[in-house]
């Protein structure tokens, strides 16, 4: 059963430069309880579309089509006011960077019952579930915890409590946008232990943003990967993993800083993600490509499906 | 808490040095000027001799630091000193207008901030609407004006063509409406702006975003985040501006000879009546120096990022 369904989704920035098609056409599904990851390098319009499920781009973004079904509901059809009520009660999301999500003059506890007493809780009730939620978060001292500034909590502790924060109110999906990018190796490996964990507490779907194939690995149920504001191939890790079928996918892989960190050399595609104000015609991703062929730079490849479960858009996927 | 009361002591004492350096630099630059009271007051046709003898009453023939240190030494017994011009004390002069003075800055204050605040909150969020245009231009025009300038158009039009509001001196409260907004309107475009752009900052936070993510509506998020964070240097602002709005106050107070201490500061440095503007730029420095150190208490309560650093001070 898909909790999330995205269908045809296209997001612009009307810029100076032109038009920034950040998210084109995309689509993809999480089903209830799994872990969806997003993947690609910096710069695909993998936060883009994370934040259009909560309907807060920034300026100058705009969502030009597509659907958002959320439970059924399309997201892009409902008011302002019902999505106060959508945001962190069915969606929560953490970002990249836990050091400056956190509003630096409130206690870490404050901010964590102002969510809370959304739902009309009772300031004592509200300040417990706070500390017990502390606790599932596994930050020790969670009674005193509470009552500390931002600023005086390490990084991976600050993650901690927006991962507590966000699932207070037991929303049903949880978007993590770069969760432990800005966290050391040790600390990552702890959230992602945590973020897998408190799925199965908490029943909750995750929707996890990286451009770390290791990530992926070690946390997803089913992946994404999305290439220049446009999805290339999407299917059950294992499957991905063991038939990686979009030239994308399989350089991304082989970027995959653990195994290379044995040999010593990390490998990086050569070239960069283009300017997505004046895409590639064709394939995007046909003039970094090592197997591009003619008809690449002529017409965009359609989603094929390889196996059950696994989808990719390549002229070339059969190899 | 007790970190807090440490360092505000410590800030009093490094306060009372500053005034005192204030006081010795302004006797510094008085000695520099060309002649002295006694010349400017004096008629033409009293001898030399005469001169001489009244310099010597005052003073005024002893060496500079001498003549400072017998001034401190009666400032520190509460006593400001005479009047050279007047040979009234110069405590009963202070008194009689501080009250003015405080008047016009305090209530020019409280309306700039009451009315920049809000505006410049409720501007920010709605940037790049045709309100928001308005008023910045609105506020430059206004920044841009030299207060002189403006208190002389305010009174051509609400004094000499309109007729509805007096020009000169204090005979009442109307009185005081042209030069509060002589002396509010200028800095009250300089708070709107700041207000507007600190305001601006905040909204760009990645914590906004995580405010709105838990669902928290527009309102909460525009008052109890932005508006809380925005107001840290608005408030130091408002502190450090204090001395300058008394400063200020001179040519205000000289324009609509407004009964206050800067119009009397403004006659006493043309009389070069030296113990009366000492006086006075001592009331301003200890006025100047305590609300600096309110400023950083009150910053220090609403940033725990500086009670933080306080702390560290202290260690
Ligand atoms: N506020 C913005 N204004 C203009 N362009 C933006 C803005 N935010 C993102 N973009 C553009 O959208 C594209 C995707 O960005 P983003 O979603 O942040 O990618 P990712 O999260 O995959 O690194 C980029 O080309 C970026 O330039
Ligand atoms: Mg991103």
């Amino acid at each position: 059963m898909n909790l999330l369904s995205v269908d045809d989704l296209a997001i612009t920035f009307e810029t100076q430069e032109g038009s920034v098609k950040a998210v084109d056409k995309v689509s993809f599904d999480v089903k209830k309880g799994e872990i969806f990851a997003l993947v690609g390098e910096s710069g695909c319009g993998k936060s883009t579309t994370a934040l259009s499920l909560m309907r807060l781009i920034p300026e100058p973004g705009k969502i030009t089509s597509g659907k958002i079904l959320f439970e059924g509901k399309d997201l892009l059809n409902v008011s302002e006011n019902e999505m106060y009520s959508i945001r962190g009660k069915q969606i929560g999301m953490i970002f990249q960077n836990p050091l400056d999500s956190l509003n630096p003059v409130y206690t870490v506890g404050q901010q964590v019952v102002e969510g809370l007493l959304i739902d009309n809780m009772p300031k004592q009730e509200a300040w417990q579930r706070a500390i017990d939620i502390f606790d599932d978060v596994k930050i020790s001292d969670s009674t005193q915890r509470v009552n500390s500034f931002p600023h005086e909590l390490s990084g991976g502790m600050r993650q901690r409590v927006m991962i507590g924060m966000m699932l207070s109110r037991n929303p049903k999906l949880l978007i993590a946008d770069e969760p432990t990018t800005a966290l050391d190796v040790t600390i990552q490996a702890q959230i992602l232990e945590l973020l897998k964990e408190l799925r199965e507490k908490y029943n909750t779907s995750i929707l996890v943003i990286t451009h770390d194939f290791g990530i992926v690995a070690e946390i997803a149920d089913r992946v994404g990967v999305m290439y220049a504001g446009k999805m290339v191939e999407v299917g059950d890790v294992y499957k991905i993993f063991e038939n990686p079928s979009h030239p994308y996918t399989k350089l991304l892989m082989k970027a995959l800083p653990r195994i290379t960190k044995n040999q010593g050399r990390l490998e990086t595609i050569p070239g960069n993600v283009p300017n997505l104000a004046k895409p590639p015609t064709g394939c995007r991703f046909h003039p970094r490509c090592p197997f591009a062929i003619d008809v690449c730079s002529k017409s965009q490849p359609e989603f094929i499906e390889i196996e059950e479960g696994h989808l990719c858009a390549c002229h070339r996927g059969e190899f | 808490m007790s970190d807090m009361i440490e360092y505000t002591i410590k800030r009093l004492f490094t306060g009372i040095f500053v005034i005192f350096a204030v006081t010795a630099l302004l006797f510094a630059i008085m000695q520099l000027m060309p002649g002295d009271a006694i010349q400017l007051i004096a008629n033409p046709r009293v001898s030399p001799e005469r001169i001489e003898e009244l310099r010597e009453a005052w003073g005024l023939n002893k060496p500079a630091y001498v003549q400072y240190f017998y001034w401190l030494s009666h400032v520190l017994k509460g006593d400001l000193g005479t009047s050279i011009s007047t040979g009234q004390q110069v405590s009963v002069l202070i008194k009689a207008r501080f009250p003015y003075t405080m008047l016009l800055t305090g209530l020019s204050l409280i309306l700039q901030y009451i009315i920049a605040v809000p505006l410049g909150l409720i501007t920010a969020s709605n940037k790049n609407t045709r309100a928001d245009g308005i008023m910045v231009v609105l506020t430059i025009i206004l920044w841009s004006m030299p207060p002189f300038w403006l208190g002389i158009l305010l009174m051509l039009v609400f004094g000499i063509w309109l007729k509805v509001l007096p020009i000169s001196g204090y005979s009442g409260l109307s009185s005081l409406i042209l030069p509060l907004m002589t002396m509010t309107l200028p800095s009250l475009a300089s708070v709107f702006r700041l207000a507007r752009s600190e305001v601006l900052e905040v909204l760009r936070e990645k914590y906004v975003l995580t405010a709105y993510a838990k669902g928290l509506n527009r309102k909460r998020v525009l008052t109890f985040h932005v508006l809380r964070n925005a107001l840290i240097p608005v408030t130091v602002m408002f502190f450090l501006s204090l001395p300058w709005l008394i400063g200020g106050s001179v040519i205000v107070e000289s324009v609509f000879a407004w009964p206050g201490m800067g119009g009397l500061l403004w006659k006493a440095i043309s009389n070069q009546d030296y113990p009366v503007v000492q006086g006075i730029i001592f009331i301003i420095a200890i006025l100047t120096v305590i609300s600096n150190i309110l400023g950083d208490i009150l910053s220090a309560f609403l940033d725990p990022r500086i009670r933080l650093e306080i702390k560290g001070d202290n260690l």
